[in-house]
């Protein structure tokens, strides 16, 4: 008997014990989830966050994908205003009643032109905080406003953050603009050895300029002075940086020829290495860029099979373009931006950090008369299906 | 009858014994993008650390510390320091109980009660601890084969994750020369490698002391590879500023895994790792301290004893410390400095010591006679 009721209470703690974990006492069904699937940060003229989420809810997607036919699915957004980002972050949550912010599905975060001026060092800070919040999620600026961003409805896909993540990972598998994550921008955030931090720019193309259904550009980067943000630069200069860092994959490139033809040609393999010297005191930086590539159209009269070294002429063309790219993109760091934010300070740093120490009070001035010398070789590895242009 | 290990299975404890919370945080940070460096360079403190207490153990080969303490250094005095260990096992127990509490709270449970998961998971490993030592040692065993698979495959992710590895984050190898980080991170001595100290208690119960000594300084050798490994990741994934700010890169540097847009959010793993890392890691502290206790008062282990470390261990762990940098900052500045270095070091140093010379003494009476 007495045995018989030692178990009886052992069953009774085990039983009772469960109720009180996550899955029953605080249990959250996925009806009563607001699942937030891109957030989007401003800063208002009276000084306050405005976060606005383009949320997914089971309400959504309602009586299956069948019936939804004929009217255009609503994505459900909030918007939320603080004194700081958490604050605005959970600004909305009374508004949507019984429902729980979810921030595990996040893809993307956007962070508009006055939040970016303002410093995005507290929002940065607040989401590495959160631990729902994953350390690979993109995050991008934007010229105007966020939210705009937000709540732009695309016809291809009613959640404009699924839209996002496929530029996202198409950028990664290319490589033409930089993608930068949370656990980067923080690094970066936080190092101490004057490096500038950049992140990826995201904007609604100009009306009537393209007939598609498309709706967001993934183009250029933002450039930051410590945590405030300072300038857009076009997508050139970020495939200049691409070039430089070596982190292209595939791209295609039109090229030029003397005759007047013309042809393309895509790259296939891209290494760069960067060496840095110092003569006399004075840093000086030379950057190597291999390339290699294959034809992909060509107009003319040239048979590659009997006379291999007319590809000589191409790889000089794509050779001078590319080289092109990568030198303006040095002149707007250095005349236009003037500041460092291909990273040369830190590639110096990190071979030389000795002698890195000493200047690295006036690296400002410094890089503006950097010397950097670029060569670039490309080599045509294959001209495709033909053999002659037709 | 008397448990017994296998040396297989004492090379898992003292692997797993270290690793369970030093792969949570970034340990040698000061060293910035050197730590796997520091971690490498301080593994020959482990291997010393090792030899010591295996050449106490060959002179006393069927006793723990405990004993030990009290032959070499008297009733008196060795009983005291015996006694110390019996409560520094104790706290490490609890100390860890709380590392393990906070991150998961901070990671998966936010809304539960500290109290709740204190007693779920004490309860469950007090219950292993009561099924005897051997059952333990049979669970790290094979929950290191677990481990390494795991760790494979996460790493395998972690690699071919496209755009989120930057070896270039690595870079300046040792800009200071290696002195000056080394001497910083002096705490590596007795966090990670220092924690071994826990293999006293175990080396009597070995049933081929032959082998003790390659399992240990294996057990060693695999630590510092793999948590050099660990840090590198964190490294090149986080970056070395980001990684000494986050209060538990392990996690942070997991969430960087998205393979081909499918392979996302492994949170599971990290708490499965978590909580198998915890079982073994407490469960050996704090089979440690109730072994201790039982040793100092001449008995056998029972389920009083065991009950009354438990309650004991989680009251200590609740109440450690206020908040979690609090908890942190006494982990990291004051527990190395003035817990571990003196009972890691400088009393198995010095029983070394005062056990040479009396063997010297013994061996001079001896041929006198």
């Amino acid at each position: 008997m007495k045995k018989v009721i030692r178990k009886l209470i052992c069953l009774l703690i085990v039983t009772a014990l469960p109720l009180y974990t996550t899955a029953c006492r605080y249990k959250v069904d996925i009806q009563d989830l607001a699942i937030v699937m891109a957030m989007g940060v401003d800063y208002t003229d009276e000084g306050k966050y405005k976060v606005s989420y383009q949320m997914f809810t089971s309400s959504t997607f309602q009586g299956g994908s069948g019936e939804a036919k004929g009217e255009a699915m609503v994505m459900p957004y909030f918007q939320g205003f603080g004194m700081t980002l958490t604050e605005a972050m959970h600004d909305m949550e009374e508004r949507l009643g019984k429902k729980k912010l979810h921030f595990g599905q996040l893809k993307v975060i956007i962070i508009g032109q006055k939040a970016g001026a303002e410093g995005i060092s507290l929002i940065i800070d607040a989401l590495a905080r959160l631990s729902e919040i994953k350390t690979n999620i993109p995050i991008y600026a934007t010229e105007g406003e966020a939210q705009d961003i937000i709540m732009k409805r695309a016809s291809e896909d009613p959640i404009t953050a699924n839209i996002i993540d496929n530029m996202v990972l198409r950028q990664v598998h290319t490589g033409t603009q930089p993608v930068v994550y949370l656990a980067q921008i923080a690094d970066k955030l936080s190092s101490k050895h004057n490096v500038v931090p950049i992140i990826g720019a995201i904007s609604l193309p100009e009306e009537g300029k393209v007939y598609d259904s498309s709706s967001l550009e993934l183009n250029g980067i933002a450039v930051f002075q410590d945590d405030k943000l300072l300038d857009f630069l076009d997508k050139d200069v970020a495939l200049g940086c691409q070039y430089i860092w070596g982190d292209i994959k595939i791209i295609t490139t039109p090229i030029k020829l003397k005759d007047g033809q013309k042809g393309s040609v895509q790259l296939q393999h891209c290494k760069s290495k960067i060496r840095t010297k110092f003569i006399d005191g004075k840093p000086e930086v030379y950057i190597n860029i291999k390339i290699q590539s294959s034809l992909t159209d060509i107009t003319g009269n040239m048979d590659f099979s009997k006379k291999p070294e007319l590809l000589n002429e191409i790889e000089e063309a794509n050779k001078n373009a590319i080289e092109k790219t990568v030198k303006e993109t040095i002149l707007t760091a250095k005349n236009d931006v003037k500041l460092d934010f291909i990273g040369f300070g830190d590639m110096i740093y990190k071979q030389h950090p000795k002698e890195f120490e000493k200047i690295k009070d006036k690296w400002e001035e410094i890089f503006i008369e950097l010397p950097i010398k670029v060569t670039v070789e490309v080599e045509i590895k294959d001209t495709g299906l033909l053999r002659r242009p037709i | 009858m008397q448990e017994k290990i296998s040396p297989y299975q004492l090379f898992s404890v003292i692997f797993l014994v270290p690793y369970g919370s030093a792969v949570l945080y970034f340990i040698a940070a000061e060293a910035e993008q050197d730590a796997w460096i520091m971690i490498l360079i301080y593994m020959i403190a482990g291997f010393l650390l090792q030899y010591i207490y295996i050449s106490l153990y060959k002179d006393y080969p069927q006793d723990t510390i405990m004993h030990w303490m009290i032959n070499i250094f008297g009733k008196v005095i060795g009983g005291g320091f015996a006694l110390l260990y019996a409560l520094y096992f104790a706290y490490i127990a609890a100390r860890v109980l709380r590392d393990f509490i906070t991150i998961i709270k901070i990671v998966a449970f936010f809304t539960n009660s500290v109290i709740i998961l204190n007693i779920v998971i004490t309860a469950t490993i007090f219950y292993g601890v009561a099924k005897g030592v051997e059952n333990v040692c049979r669970i790290a065993s094979s929950f290191f084969i677990l481990l390494l698979m795991v760790s494979s495959i996460l790493l395998v992710f972690f690699l071919s994750t496209p755009n989120i590895i930057h070896w270039h984050n690595l870079l300046p190898i040792l800009p200071k020369g290696i002195v000056e980080p080394a001497l910083k991170s002096w705490r590596l001595i007795t966090f990670p490698y220092g924690e071994t100290v826990i293999a006293t208690m175990l080396y009597s119960k070995v049933n081929n002391p032959k082998r003790i000594k390659v399992a240990a300084f294996s057990a060693i050798f695999v630590e510092g590879l793999i948590l050099s490994l660990t840090s590198i990741c964190y490294i090149v994934g986080l970056g070395p500023n980001f990684a000494g700010k986050s209060n538990f890169p392990f996690m942070d540097t997991l969430r960087l895994i998205r393979v081909s847009g499918l392979l996302d959010r492994l949170d599971l793993f990290i708490i499965i790792i978590l909580t198998l890392n915890a079982f073994v890691k407490i469960g050996i502290f704090a089979y440690c301290s109730i072994a201790s206790t039982a040793q100092i008062m001449g008995k056998k282990i029972n389920l009083k004893l065991i009950f009354i470390m438990g309650v004991i261990i989680n009251l200590a762990a609740y109440f450690m410390a206020e908040n979690v940098p609090q908890h942190l900052k006494i982990g990291f500045q004051f527990t190395p400095k003035y817990i571990h270095l003196p009972m890691q070091v400088i009393i198995p140093i010095l029983a070394v010591m005062v056990n040479f010379f009396k063997k010297r003494a013994k061996k001079k009476k001896t041929k006198i006679a």
